[in-house]
C-alpha cells in the first residue's frame, strides 16, 4: 500500500509540473501585447512599458518561465491588476469559498442521484425510469446557468424560500444561501452520476454473488445495501471523483449567477477586466484543486475495494 | 427411505424461457424426489436444464424465465413454484438459507469481491439470530475448519480473489452449510475447479453427509462424480425427465432409457482402457425446434415412428424408476453395443 | 485502465461506458430503434430550420422595433419580441446558425485529432503511449470549461476562437475512447496475423483499426456536439461568445433574464428550450446509434 501511494505521487509529478507549464504558456498565446490589452487603447507608452517591465515581458522567454517556476516555488501567485493586490493572499479568501460550495455540490449530487438511480435499476421498464431518463437529458441539456436563473426565478423570487444570492457573513445564512448554487452545480453531474451508478447497479445485480446473496437468505434490503449499493458505490466514488472538473466548471458559471465572492467570479472578473496574472492564477489553482481530487479520489478507491491495494 | 414421506419432491416442473421475441420451453413436466439424507444426482448435458432447476427451486431464475407450472413439498410444505403472488413468492424466500440452500458452480463470481469471505459466510445467520460480530466470526471459523480450511483464522478476514478455486468453493460450501439446511443445492460445484481440487471437494461433500444429514441435490454432468457421491439419480435432456433411479447402480447396471445408455457408453472408464469412447450422434437440439414427441428421438438409435408422435409418459414397470421412454433398451440386446462395439 | 497507466482515478469499465453518452430507453423504444427516429426528426427540423430561417422569419432577427418590445407570442410574432421589440422567433431560428455551425464544426477537429492520437497510441504503446497519455492527463487536470474560457480570454472573442479553444480541449476524450478500443484490437488474434502475413502497418491501422474504433467515437461525437453547445452558449451569456448583434442563444438568455422577474419569460425560455431540443435530439440519436451499432453491453 505504502509502495503503491508512493507511486501514486510520483506519477503526479509530471502532471502538476504540465498543469504549471499550461498555465504558464496560456498567457504568452495572446495574439497582441497583454499589457497594451491589459491597460486600454488610450494608455500612454511609458505606463505599457512599465506594466511590460513589471510582468517581465520584455525577458526572454525561457527567463520568463524560470521566474514564474521560482515565484511559485516561493508560493507567489504574482499581482492582481484590478485588485492592487498580492493574488496569493486573495487566493486565501476566494479558495475556501470555492471548496465549500464544491464539496457541498458533491453531497447533494449523491444524496440526489443514489435514489434516482435505484429506481432506475429496480423497474428498468416502468414509468419511472422513463421519467428519470427524461430528466436526465432534459438536465444534461440545459446550461448551468440556466437552471441557475431558473432555481432563482422559482424558489428566490415567486417562492421566496433562498435567497436570490450572495454571500452573507452569518454561518447559519450563508449555509442557507449556497443551497441554490450547490444545487444547481450538482444537477450539472446527477445525469453523469446517474448513469455511471446505475450501470454499476446492474451489473451487480446481475451478478451471480447477489444472486448467491439471496440463496442464503439474505433479504432485499440488507442485499440493496450490503451488496449493491455498497459495489455500486465504490466505482460510484471514481465517477463523482472524475467529475470534479464539471463542479469547478458548474462553481465558476455559478458563483458569477450568485454573486458568491468565489475563485470563479474572481477568474471571470480577470477576464471580463483583462488582467492576465489573475487569470493565469486562477486557472493554475483550478488545476491543482482536480490533481488534488484525482488523487485523493484514488486512495479513497483503494481503502473502499481491498482488489485495487494489490496493484 | 420408502416409508417415510419425502424430504423434497417435485413434480410437473416447466419454465419458459424469453430469448430475445421467442418462447423456449427449458424445462418440461420434470418431476423427481429426495429422502432424508439422500443425495441425488441430476445429471445431463449442458442446456439441459438442470441449473434452472435448481434456480426454480429456490425462486432465483433470471428475470426471463418464468415457471409455468410446478409443484413442490419440502419437509411436509407445499409450495406452488408457479405462484406469482407476493405471499407465495415470500414463502420460497423464506426456504432459502434455513431450509435450502445452494452452491454455486463459479466460486470466483459467486463471492462478493469487497466483502471479506469470513462475513459471507455467515452474514444471512448472523442477521437472523442476531449474532454479534465476535461469535459470528468463531462461527464462520469453526465452519470454514469443518469444509477442510485448515488456517481458517487466517482466511476469515481475507478476500475472494485472494484465495484459490478450490479454497474458495471451500467457503462457499461453508456458507452454505451454515444455516444448517435439511437440503443443499449443488450446481456442479467442482466443473470450474483443477482435476486434483475436484476430488478434495467431493471429500468434502462426502464427509458433510455423515455430519449433517442433509439431502443433496447434486447437478452434474460428471457420471463419476455421481457415481461416487449419490444414492439416485434423475437423467435430464433438453429439459425433460429421460429416466431416474432410487437406486443409483440399478440404472448404472443396467440403463433402460437409449439416452442414459449412450451417456454411460460415452464416459471413460478405465476398466475399457484402449477402446474408443462411443459418441452420441448429432447434438442437443436447439430449444425452439426440439420435436414434438421424444426428444431424443432424431439422434436416438432405437428410433421408431411412433417417437416422434407424442410426449411419451413414465413407461417404468418397476418401482422407484421412471423411464420416458416407448421402446426401452432390451438388457443383452444393446443396438449401440452391436453397431458400435463390434467395430 | 488501470491507476499505473493513467493519473485519472480508476472507473470501472462499464460505468465508463454508460457515463458515456449511452443512455437507456424501455424496451419497446429499443426494439424499432424508436430513439434514433426521434432524435434523427427533432435535430432535422431544427438544422431545416436553421437553413430555411430567412424564409421562416417574417421578421429581421436584428432590426430593434421600439413601438413592438416585449410582446407576448402571437400570430405576427409566433414567439413574442424581445425588450427591443426584436422577432424572439427569428432571432432563435437564426441563432441555430452561428451556434449549431460552431458547435459542430468544433468537433471535427477533435475527432480527428483524437482519432489519429488514439489509434497510434494504442497501436504502438511504449514511450509513445506514454508521452500522449501524460500529456492528456495534464489538459484533463483543468477543469473542461475554465480551460476553454481561459484559452477564448487569451485568443479573444469569436467564433474562430471558441473553435480553436473547443479543439485543444476536447481531443482528449476521444484519444482516450479510441486508445482503449485499439488497445483492445491490438490483442486480437486478426492483428497478429496481418502482421504475419506482411500487411503494413499503415494499412493496418487504416483499413482494420480506424473502422472498428470509429463507431465508439461517432456515438461519443454526439454527447460532445451537446458539450459544444453548452460551452458556446455560457460563452456567449457571459458576454465572451458570439459577438453581438449575431443571433445567438446564449446572449438572448443572458439579456432575457432581466425580464423574467417582471414576468416575460418568453426572452429566456425560448432559446433554453433550442438548446434542451437541440440536446435531447442528440442524446436521443446518440443512445439510438450505440444501440443500432451493438456498442451497449
Amino acid at each position: 500500500m505504502l509502495r503503491w501511494l508512493v507511486r501514486r505521487l510520483l506519477l503526479a509529478v509530471p502532471v502538476v509540473w504540465g498543469v504549471v507549464t499550461i498555465s504558464f504558456v496560456l498567457m504568452h498565446l495572446s495574439p497582441g501585447d497583454p499589457a497594451r490589452t491589459a491597460l486600454g487603447e488610450k494608455a500612454d507608452a511609458a505606463s505599457v512599458a512599465a506594466l511590460r517591465h513589471q510582468w517581465g515581458l520584455d525577458k526572454s522567454l525561457p527567463l520568463q518561465y524560470l521566474d514564474y517556476l521560482g515565484q511559485l516555488v516561493h508560493g507567489d501567485l504574482g499581482q492582481s491588476l484590478y485588485y492592487h493586490s498580492s493574488i496569493t493572499s486573495l487566493m486565501w479568501q476566494r479558495l475556501p469559498v470555492t471548496l465549500v460550495l464544491i464539496v457541498f455540490s458533491a453531497i447533494l449530487a449523491v444524496l440526489i442521484s443514489v435514489p434516482l438511480a435505484s429506481r432506475s435499476t429496480t423497474k428498468p421498464n416502468g414509468a419511472a425510469a422513463l421519467v428519470v431518463r427524461l430528466f436526465n437529458a432534459v438536465i444534461q441539456g440545459s446550461p448551468t446557468f440556466f437552471i441557475g436563473s431558473m432555481l432563482i426565478l422559482f424558489l428566490g423570487v415567486r417562492v421566496a424560500i433562498f435567497p436570490a444570492g450572495g454571500y452573507p457573513s452569518s454561518l447559519g445564512s450563508r449555509a442557507w444561501a449556497l443551497v441554490l448554487p450547490a444545487l444547481t452545480i450538482a444537477l450539472s453531474i446527477v445525469p453523469l452520476l446517474v448513469r455511471g451508478l446505475r450501470a454499476a447497479m446492474i451489473e451487480s445485480y446481475s451478478s451471480e454473488y447477489v444472486t448467491f446473496a439471496r440463496s442464503k437468505g439474505l433479504g432485499t434490503g440488507p442485499i440493496r445495501r450490503r451488496y449493491v449499493l455498497r459495489n455500486a458505490g465504490i466505482s460510484g466514488v471514481s465517477i463523482l471523483g472524475i467529475q470534479v472538473g464539471a463542479l469547478a466548471s458548474g462553481a465558476l458559471v455559478i458563483e458569477q449567477v450568485f454573486a458568491i465572492p468565489g475563485m470563479g467570479s474572481m477568474l471571470m472578473t480577470g477576464i471580463l477586466n483583462r488582467d492576465y496574472a489573475l487569470v493565469q492564477a486562477c486557472t493554475l489553482v483550478f488545476g491543482l484543486i482536480v490533481v488534488v481530487v484525482y488523487l485523493v479520489t484514488d486512495i479513497v478507491y483503494a481503502r473502499l475495494d481491498p482488489r485495487a491495494r494489490l496493484s | 427411505m420408502t416409508d417415510r414421506a419425502p424430504l423434497l419432491d417435485v413434480a410437473d416442473l416447466s419454465v419458459k424461457l424469453q430469448v430475445g421475441g421467442t418462447e423456449l420451453h427449458a424445462l418440461e413436466h420434470v418431476s423427481f424426489s429426495l429422502g432424508y439424507g439422500e443425495a441425488r444426482g441430476l445429471v445431463g448435458e449442458s442446456g439441459s436444464g438442470k441449473s434452472l432447476t435448481l434456480r426454480a427451486l429456490l425462486g432465483l431464475l433470471p428475470p426471463n424465465a418464468t415457471v409455468t407450472s410446478g409443484r413442490m413439498t419440502f419437509d411436509g410444505a407445499e409450495f406452488d413454484l408457479a405462484g406469482t403472488s407476493r405471499s407465495k413468492r415470500r414463502r420460497l424466500e423464506r426456504l432459502r438459507g434455513t431450509g435450502i440452500s445452494m452452491i454455486f458452480q463459479e466460486p470466483s463470481v459467486a463471492l462478493n469481491p469487497v466483502i471479506p469471505v469470513g462475513e459471507q459466510i455467515v452474514d444471512a445467520v448472523m442477521r437472523r439470530d442476531r449474532m454479534r460480530r465476535a461469535e459470528a466470526r468463531d462461527y464462520a471459523i469453526h465452519l470454514m475448519k469443518l469444509v477442510g480450511i485448515h488456517d481458517a483464522e487466517n482466511k476469515v478476514d481475507a478476500y475472494e480473489f485472494e484465495l484459490s478455486g478450490g479454497l474458495k468453493q471451500r467457503v462457499m460450501i461453508a456458507a452454505a452449510v451454515a444455516s444448517k439446511p435439511k437440503l443443499i443445492l449443488c450446481d456442479e460445484p467442482t466443473t470450474a475447479l483443477d482435476v486434483t481440487v475436484q476430488q478434495q471437494i467431493l471429500d468434502v461433500f462426502t464427509d458433510l453427509r455423515d455430519e449433517l444429514d442433509a439431502g443433496l441435490l447434486y447437478v452434474t454432468h460428471d457420471l463419476a462424480v455421481v457415481s461416487q457421491l449419490c444414492d439416485s439419480v434423475t437423467v435430464l435432456y433438453s429439459g425433460n425427465v429421460m429416466e431416474s433411479s432410487a437406486d443409483l447402480r440399478d440404472m448404472f447396471d443396467a440403463p433402460r432409457h437409449p439416452y442414459t445408455e449412450a451417456l454411460l457408453r460415452s464416459t471413460p472408464d478405465v476398466d475399457r482402457i484402449g477402446r474408443r469412447l462411443y459418441s452420441i450422434p448429432g447434438s442437443a437440439p436447439s430449444l425452439d425446434d426440439r420435436p414434438r414427441g421424444c426428444p431424443f428421438a432424431p439422434r436416438c438409435e432405437y428410433r421408431h415412428d411412433d417417437c416422434e408422435e407424442a410426449r411419451v409418459p413414465d413407461k417404468s414397470t418397476s418401482s422407484g424408476r421412471e423411464v420416458h421412454c416407448l421402446h426401452q433398451v432390451q438388457q443383452g440386446v444393446s443396438r449401440v453395443a452391436l453397431t458400435k462395439e463390434a467395430r | 485502465m488501470t491507476a499505473s497507466e493513467t493519473t485519472l482515478p480508476v472507473i470501472p469499465p462499464s460505468a465508463e461506458v454508460d457515463a458515456r453518452g449511452t443512455g437507456w430507453a424501455p424496451g419497446w423504444m429499443r426494439r424499432h430503434n424508436l430513439q434514433l427516429w426521434i432524435g434523427g426528426s427533432m435535430l432535422g427540423l431544427m438544422v431545416l430550420a436553421a437553413v430555411f430561417a430567412p424564409i421562416l422569419a417574417q421578421h429581421s432577427p436584428t432590426e430593434p422595433d421600439a413601438a413592438h418590445a416585449l410582446l407576448g407570442p402571437s400570430g405576427d410574432h409566433l414567439f413574442g419580441t424581445d425588450n427591443l421589440g426584436r422577432d424572439i422567433f427569428a432571432r432563435v431560428v437564426y441563432g441555430a446558425r452561428s451556434d449549431l455551425t460552431i458547435a459542430v464544426v468544433a468537433v471535427i477537429a477533435p475527432f480527428v485529432i483524437g482519432l489519429v492520437f488514439g489509434i497510434v497510441s494504442g497501436y504502438f504503446g511504449g514511450w509513445i503511449d506514454t508521452i500522449m497519455m501524460r500529456l492528456a492527463d495534464i489538459v484533463t487536470a483543468f477543469p473542461f470549461f475554465i480551460l476553454v474560457i481561459a484559452l477564448v480570454f487569451v485568443l479573444g472573442n469569436g467564433a474562430w476562437s471558441i473553435f480553436v479553444a473547443i479543439t485543444c480541449v476536447s481531443w482528449v476524450a476521444y484519444a482516450r475512447l479510441v486508445r482503449g478500443e485499439a488497445m483492445v484490437l491490438r490483442n486480437k488474434e486478426f492483428v497478429a496475423a496481418c502482421e504475419a502475413g506482411g500487411i503494413s502497418t499503415s494499412r493496418i491501422l487504416l483499413r482494420h483499426f480506424a473502422p472498428n474504433v470509429v463507431t465508439q467515437a461517432i456515438v461519443y461525437a454526439m454527447s460532445d456536439i451537446v458539450m459544444n453547445v453548452g460551452v458556446i452558449v455560457t460563452l456567449s451569456y457571459f458576454g465572451l461568445g458570439i459577438v453581438p448583434p449575431t443571433p445567438d442563444w446564449g446572449s438572448m438568455m443572458s439579456d432575457g433574464q432581466q425580464f423574467l422577474a417582471g414576468g416575460y419569460y418568453g426572452l429566456t425560455l425560448f432559446p433554453a428550450a433550442a438548446v434542451i431540443w437541440v440536446s435531447l435530439a442528440l442524446s436521443f440519436i446518440g443512445d439510438g446509434l450505440a444501440h443500432a451499432l451493438r456498442i451497449e453491453r
